[in-house]
């Protein structure tokens, strides 16, 4: 007799396999027509980022902190950096706010807090249900300073805060790492397009990160900027609906992979997710200042 | 179709096609699991009906030819993965962490669902592999086993871990 785990565990199975939309078998016997080789990670992230028809309310704008300083970094003792970031999920009919709070120091105790819902109101979800703190833990993203992820050096696809702080800032430089380090993932598949999505998709998640200096968002955008193949879009908006301009890279199916920059070269995310950092007075506290 | 079968007598690619006709969606949806995104379980069975169309086999036991059929696929599924590990472990820690829960109730399931789907995708890869083929396919042991090319013991062993491991996992998930 099953558990309600596996009880459930089925459900969840049986679930996903039927979100596979239907589809016709090819033909067989003749030479097929080129299909464009997904990795996982460009379905993941059409996965993650994908918007559909769900009422979302736009609110340009951020009610939470007043006060923007122009240079991020130093932090007061006891402070932290703390970053709100929403996301469509599930073809736009949910939102997920996620506010993570991160200390400066690499092992320090991180904590976070989640919410869920279907519409956003001055730049936060408005919650379906109760706002409930998750577990945090030590070393983010890892939980444990014992973790591999905490364990490692820092590198641009392990971006700790003094790796950050000490990395190139070459365009030219960061860009060929950057190639490398794709290509690399996908384990010396040389194919442009292919290696050059996923180092958008890395760069775009570094940047989501916090400690970046406004100087390393800077390159890392002429890095994008100098991307083959790269569409500029003047005036897109994140899903809060704060507007910057727009660089994608089309995907061989579904939405192209976009970042966000504003003017000031600071990341504020793509049409489905958006980013905000700043600092707040200790673990879980409102921040106290927005550093964009 | 069949008349461009050059020297293949006709019911045979005819009786081939029908059943990877049947099977197409189950096969795509098994992929789908195991390989983690429905794109590439598209590309991954139709390698494998490409793979069969040209051996052109008896297909005269349907039952023993679906079994080789899951058989392919989760082999090409392995070997997507292994290709492409390196890339989910990337994603695996740039994703964020775990959600809270929503209020109403399909919400609330559907992120159960993705948590324990989450946690599923982090499981060593023989142990994935039985989840799916147990709970989703609904296959026993022994067929287990057959499907993927270990002894029953090792299937047994292996869904009592990665359910042992889920359970950890979730404990922490409100009911």
């Amino acid at each position: 007799m099953n558990t309600e785990l596996e009880d459930s565990l089925a459900d969840a199975l049986r679930a996903k396999a039927n979100a596979v939309a239907p589809s016709r078998m090819p033909r067989l016997g003749r030479a097929a027509p080129a299909r464009g080789r997904l990795v996982p990670l460009v379905a993941a992230a059409v996965a993650a980022v994908a918007i559909g028809g769900a009422a979302i309310v736009l609110a340009p704008g951020d009610a939470a902190p007043a006060v923007k300083v122009a240079t991020p970094g130093a932090l007061a003792p006891g402070e932290v950096y703390y970053s709100l970031r929403l996301t469509s999920q599930a073809n736009g009919q949910a939102i997920m706010e996620k506010q993570l709070w991160q200390p400066r120091q690499r092992t320090g105790e991180w904590r976070q807090r989640m919410a869920t819902g279907r519409t956003i109101e001055n730049g936060r979800v408005v919650p379906a249900g109760a706002v409930t703190p998750r577990p945090g833990g030590k070393c983010y993203p890892a939980y444990k300073v014992t973790d591999e992820n905490c364990t490692a050096p820092g590198s641009w696809l392990n971006p700790t805060v003094d790796f950050l702080a000490t990395a190139p800032r070459d365009p030219a430089t960061i860009g060929e790492q950057f190639h490398a380090a794709a290509v690399a993932q996908l384990e010396g598949d040389q194919s442009g397009d292919l290696a050059y999505l996923v180092e958008l998709r890395m760069i775009g998640e570094l940047l989501a990160g916090n400690g970046v200096p406004p100087e390393l968002s800077g390159a890392l955008r002429q890095v994008v900027a100098a991307m083959p193949g790269i569409a500029v879009t003047e005036g897109m908006a994140n899903l809060t609906g704060a507007q910057g301009t727009g660089y994608s890279l089309p995907k061989p199916k579904g939405n192209p992979q976009t970042v966000i920059f504003k003017a000031d070269n600071t990341y504020l995310g793509s049409p489905t997710e958006s980013i905000r950092h700043g600092i707040a007075p200790g673990l879980g506290q409102p921040p106290s200042r927005m550093l964009d | 179709m069949a008349t461009e079968v050059s020297g293949r007598p006709a019911v045979v690619p005819a009786a081939l096609e029908h059943v990877l006709e049947q099977q197409w969606m189950p096969l795509v949806r098994l992929a789908a699991l195991l390989a983690g995104d429905a794109d590439a379980a598209r590309d991954i069975v139709q390698d494998c009906y490409e793979a069969v169309w040209r051996l052109q086999p008896n297909v005269g036991d349907p039952e023993h030819f679906v079994a080789y059929l899951r058989k392919a696929v989760l082999n090409r599924s392995r070997s997507r993965l292994r290709r492409l590990r390196t890339v989910r472990r990337f994603l695996a820690q740039s994703r964020p962490p775990a959600d809270a829960p929503p209020a109403d109730r399909s919400l609330l399931v559907a992120e159960l669902h993705r948590e324990l789907l989450a946690h599923v995708d982090r499981l060593p890869a023989r142990q994935r592999e039985v989840i799916v083929l147990r709970y989703y396919s609904g296959l026993s042991e022994e067929q287990t086993a057959a499907a993927a090319g270990v002894s029953p013991g090792t299937v047994k062993s292996s869904t009592h871990r990665a359910i042992a491991t889920l359970r950890r996992k979730m404990k922490d998930v409100p009911e």
